[in-house]
């Protein structure tokens, strides 16, 4: 069985923990939902999680709305807003996200146990929820601790007709009628962005772009986004390359749901004329093996966001032993301890001078690495997720405070 | 080697966090919540020698203590919640109560003085919704128990250790009760309820301590049986 496979990396009690909990639920359709097949935290996790819960007895589907590019304009601003950003909302905009959810809503199979939709591309197919009186969960995966008031006062009408709510923080939960759980993301230490690799297939990746080996490597791995902050990256490694000779890569792909990948791509391009030590590599999504790659050659991983939902690549990062230099942003703060597991930072300032005093010194920036590590593989594994989640399953059904099932 | 009428069934315990949307920005907000909130949020807060590594981490099992040393600077107070010997208190209504009655002196004292943490930084109080799963493993013997102890999960071992009195009220699944009044072996009983989970880096030290306990009486056992032979 493919669980088996990660015995060796947490052992066989926990892979047997997931049988049991996984049989108790055997017969049980859970119906994920997002707005991605590909590109983005929520469509990753999607990929392992799904045929890992089939193969361990849950009937786990997964299906993808469909939308107008308009419609993503308008869920990205939803996006922003609910991260914070101040954004206009028109009524107009409220009816497009509406209407595309009713359009939704009559294509797609909702008859399954559990409907599990993801983040608030589809939030309002609820609506359905009445005609087939099963159980639905909503999982917020972004920061949502100061959302905008009205588009939350929107959407929240929604959200209070779910069974639960999933937040990655307890700081991004709102204040729900519900019953709000805390789970965190996680990453899969077998897939091809967080395997082993082997020094060839690295070397060839650095080839590929032209990266050169005998300088230290700083690198950002993020959509081009304006949350993830790639104007600050590299503002950042232009205060540290005056004093200390190093490489920056900024790498991301696209993503269907995220219309302004492209324009942000511009801006970045512009910054770094001149700079021939920044390599700004714009990924075809899939490029697991490339991720897994230009992480594996890094001297320092940056995620410099400026909001961020949880961070995922902070996580490979981790399990990968590198030393990580970060935002004190959202869920981040659940992941690194500053100075034990990695580095917390709030300004460009703060985020050179720590590049600098990991590259002056390799010793500390091995011992956070390490510590890194470990943490990853207590905390930050689809195994512990998948638990998390057919633990979310079963409290659907064992409302009680002690289930002995 | 003695067979047991009743057989030790293994369990494990399995949490799924529920956010309760309270929160503290002070201490005195702190003792507030605490003196209302139910057992299984006090259990989760002062157990998580379970859910993380302690071995190079900084953090104390005790989301309290680490909470009012690293937000609110009261490291004297932090220190003396630390200091309780949870081991000791596996009634989880007195530890609730030793918590707050060192809060409230501190809060009495003249070293107090009101301090609210910048927003972002309170301390959000978590439920711990409980899941009490049979294993499939049920022994009759020691070496069926020692097969299976090498077979469970960490969460099964602390299960039994130190979740049953801790949260069930009840003695009936713990090791040391069956192996004392199943297996009449009262010195390995001894043993394995003296077992501190505070002092070990990693569940998985506590195990292996546990397993090499009974391997050790299992060698003993086997002596004697081959001088009666």
């Amino acid at each position: 069985m493919l669980v088996d496979e990660y015995i060796p990396i947490i052992g066989k009690g926990p892979v047997e923990e997931l049988k049991l909990l996984a049989e108790k639920l055997s017969g049980k359709v859970i119906t994920n939902i997002n707005s991605t097949a590909m590109g983005g935290g929520v469509a990753e996790i999607l990929n392992r999680a799904i045929p890992l819960l089939n193969e361990l007895g849950v009937l786990a589907k997964w299906e993808v709305i469909s939308g107008s590019a308009e419609f993503f304009v308008v869920t990205k601003k939803f996006h922003n807003a609910l991260q914070g950003a101040h954004v206009n909302i028109t009524d107009e905009e409220l009816d497009v996200f509406l209407e595309n959810n009713k359009i939704n809503v009559e294509q797609m199979d909702l008859s399954g146990d559990i409907i599990f939709i993801h983040d608030p591309q589809p939030l309002a197919l609820i609506e359905k929820k009445k005609e087939f009186k099963n159980k639905w969960i909503w999982r917020c995966h972004i920061d949502t601790h100061a959302p905008d008031r009205r588009l939350w006062r929107f959407l929240r009408e929604y959200v209070e007709m779910y069974d639960a709510a999933v937040f990655s923080s307890p700081g991004f939960a709102q204040e729900l009628p519900i019953n709000k759980f805390l789970i965190t993301p996680s990453i899969d230490p077998l897939s091809l962005k967080n395997k082993e690799l082997s020094k060839e297939t690295i070397d060839s990746v650095l080839e590929k772009y032209d990266i050169k080996k005998n300088k230290p490597i700083v690198t950002q791995i993020s959509r081009f986004d304006r949350f993830k902050d790639p104007i600050g990256v590299i503002e950042a490694y232009k205060l540290v390359k005056k004093s200390v000779d190093c490489q920056l890569i900024l790498a991301g792909g696209t993503a269907v749901d995220d219309p302004e990948g492209t324009e942000v791509l511009s801006e970045v391009q512009e910054r770094v004329a001149g700079y021939p030590d920044i390599h700004v590599l714009q990924l075809e999504t899939p490029a697991d093996i490339e991720v897994n790659a230009l992480q594996r050659a890094s001297t320092i991983i940056l995620q410099k966001s400026l909001k961020e939902g949880f961070g995922l690549t902070v996580s490979e990062a981790m399990w990968k032993e590198k030393p990580v230099i970060a935002s004190a942003v959202g869920g981040i703060t659940f992941q690194i301890t500053h100075d034990y597991n990695g580095l917390l930072t709030r300004t460009i300032e703060g985020t050179a001078y720590s590049i600098k005093e990991l590259l002056c010194n390799p010793g500390y920036a091995k011992r956070l690495g390490r510590n890194a590590k470990e943490f990853a593989k207590q905390n930050l594994l689809m195994t512990r997720h998948m638990r998390d989640y057919l633990l979310l399953f079963l409290s659907l059904y064992h409302p009680e405070e002690v289930a002995h099932l | 080697m003695i067979h047991a009428k009743n057989p030790f069934v293994f369990k494990t315990r399995l949490d799924l966090l529920e956010i309760t949307g309270r929160k503290a920005k002070n201490l005195k907000e702190l003792v507030d919540l605490i003196e209302s909130a139910s057992l299984s949020v006090i259990y989760h807060h002062t157990q998580h020698f379970l859910s993380f590594q302690q071995y190079m981490s900084p953090k104390s099992p005790n989301d309290f203590a680490h909470w009012i040393k690293k937000e609110l600077h009261e490291e004297v107070l932090s220190e003396k919640i630390i200091a309780l010997d949870l081991q000791k208190l596996l009634d989880v209504h007195e530890l609730k109560e030793k918590v707050l009655q060192l809060t409230k002196e501190h809060l009495a004292s003249d070293e107090y003085r009101l301090f609210n943490v910048p927003s972002g930084k309170e301390f959000h109080f978590i439920n711990a919704k409980t899941f009490i799963v049979p294993t499939g493993q049920a022994v009759y013997n020691l070496f069926e128990f020692y097969e299976a102890l090498k077979k469970v999960s960490v969460n099964s071992i602390y299960f039994h250790l130190f979740g049953v009195g801790a949260l069930l009220g009840k003695r009936e699944d713990s090791f040391s009760y069956w192996l004392e009044n199943e297996l009449k072996e009262v010195n390995l009983a001894n043993c394995v309820s003296r077992l501190d989970p505070f002092v070990f880096h990693t569940a998985e030290d506590l195990k292996s301590q546990l397993i090499e306990h009974v391997k050790k009486r299992l060698e003993v056992i086997k002596k004697s049986e081959e001088a009666i032979i």
